[in-house]
């Protein structure tokens, strides 16, 4: 039986295998390096979102060149391009953070997968809440239009990514890739319920 | 689109997730909707007011994206998902109406089931197809048999280079290293002759050779003597040894 020391130095030798993985790393292909940056900005930009949201209960957003929005003031149309690069970017970053997890067919990576799909589920809520701005007074609408189109865009993407890499699949794979997507959505449902509930007077 | 059938399994996990995302503009609909109904009805319980509007927005929805729409559903079209029929062709509109009636009266609330497909899938006989689909590019003699648990963990075989394939298209497993293609020798579970695999009618198919332990797939023990198909299944177990087919 294995330690739990030992589960996790695997589970971290693992990971950073996955990380130095040609596609995600080492890529010799042009769009593939930009992708893959503009994944983890966003993704990086989003998770700050989040907090910023969560902490202060602001909807300022902080970017490299000391811009200071507040997306309350700012336009639907922009907020909606915003929005919909935030979420190309994460169906992009989703669909291949669960194809590397789910292509070792190994357990503890493969629970991985779920949570991070879970927590990407949220997270794209987070994203849609943040851009939809709680001051604006079109919110009852622009939220849930938002938390559907990116939803729809990341789950579509996703797939978009996976179905390129299921030549190299088995049957338990392509089942570990649905649970993951599985995932998603109950990420997303869970959020979007979590924040109607909330913001109900 | 470069789709193919996925397992049930697959199938259930993505219909599952189709099933979550259609709920949510239809989350959206009901507050603004019961609030109308309860004004107009003045009834003074908008939660079973709220409810009620669901369930309506949810059997309408059914009937539109099942009877009139073919199947096709938010949720379908962004994960990609489509229904086919039992000889590989789309389903037929007799088909997808009989599973869309069964669906409705049951409320749909037998589709609700992890891992497996609702009843009236498999009584309308309906298939899915995805691109997560598995493809293998790889010809027969490539493919591979790995063990993946016990004392002989990590021995790998490639058909093509085992004497039963070249013989007669047959991989032989068992503890006697002179008789099996892939011996598990140090395995104590395992019969000397436990099982074979063969290319027969163009699928590939196993037999359990009569052994002590058995032949497992899926969590059943296939009987004894008799050819099963392994072509929705990745592993299979030889007593307790896990052996992964990798094609």
């Amino acid at each position: 039986m294995e330690s739990g020391g030992n589960t996790l130095a695997r589970t971290v030798k693992d990971l950073i295998t996955i990380i130095k993985a040609p596609s995600l790393g080492t890529s010799a292909n042009l769009l593939d390096i930009f992708s893959n940056i503009l994944t983890i900005g966003v993704t990086i930009a989003t998770a700050y979102g989040l907090i910023s949201n969560v902490g202060g209960g602001t909807t300022e957003f902080k970017f490299f060149f000391a811009l200071n929005i507040n997306f309350a003031e700012v336009s639907l149309t922009f907020r909606l391009i915003v929005f919909l690069i935030s979420s190309v970017a994460l169906g992009w970053g989703l669909g291949a953070i669960i194809s590397f997890l789910t292509a070792s067919r190994q357990d503890h990576l493969t629970i991985i997968s779920y949570i991070a799909s879970l927590l990407w589920g949220i997270l794209l809520v987070a994203t849609a809440d943040w851009m939809a701005a709680p001051q604006a007074e079109t919110r009852a609408i622009t939220f849930p239009l938002f938390t559907l189109v990116g939803a729809g865009i990341m789950l579509w993407l996703s797939v978009f990514q996976l179905r390129s890499k299921s030549a190299s699949g088995s049957v338990t794979v392509a089942t570990n890739r649905a649970n993951s997507l599985l995932a998603v959505t109950i990420g997303v449902l869970f959020a979007f319920l979590l924040n109607l509930i909330s913001s109900t007077p | 689109m470069n789709s193919g059938p996925v397992s049930e399994k697959s199938a259930a996990s993505l219909l599952l997730a189709a099933a979550c995302f259609d709920l949510i503009p239809l989350i959206t609909l009901t507050p603004a909707l019961a609030i109308r109904i309860e004004t107009t009805l003045e009834t003074g319980q908008i939660e079973v007011v709220t409810l009620g509007t669901l369930a309506c927005l949810l059997l309408l929805y059914w009937v539109c994206t099942e009877l009139l729409l073919g199947g096709r559903t938010l949720g379908r079209f962004v994960l990609q998902l489509a229904m086919i029929g039992p000889n590989g062709q789309p389903a037929t509109k007799l088909q997808r109406t009989t599973r869309a009636m069964r669906k409705i009266t049951t409320f749909g609330l037998a589709g609700l089931r992890f891992g497996a497909l609702a009843p009236y899938d498999r009584k309308t006989k309906i298939a899915w197809v995805s691109p997560l689909a598995p493809k293998s590019r790889r010809p027969l003699p490539e493919w591979q048999l790995q063990v993946a648990s016990g004392p002989e963990r990590g021995k790998t075989i490639t058909f093509g280079r085992t004497r039963g394939f070249q013989n007669n298209k047959s991989i032989k497993i068992g503890r006697d290293s002179g008789w099996a293609d892939l011996p598990l020798s140090s395995a104590n579970n395992v019969s000397g002759q436990h099982a074979v695999l063969m290319v027969r009618d163009g699928g590939l198919k196993i037999m359990d050779n009569g052994s002590t332990n058995g032949t497992s797939l899926n969590g059943k023990r296939i009987p004894p003597k008799k050819w099963v198909n392994l072509s929705a299944v990745d592993h299979f177990f030889v007593a307790d040894v896990k052996v992964q087919l990798v094609r």
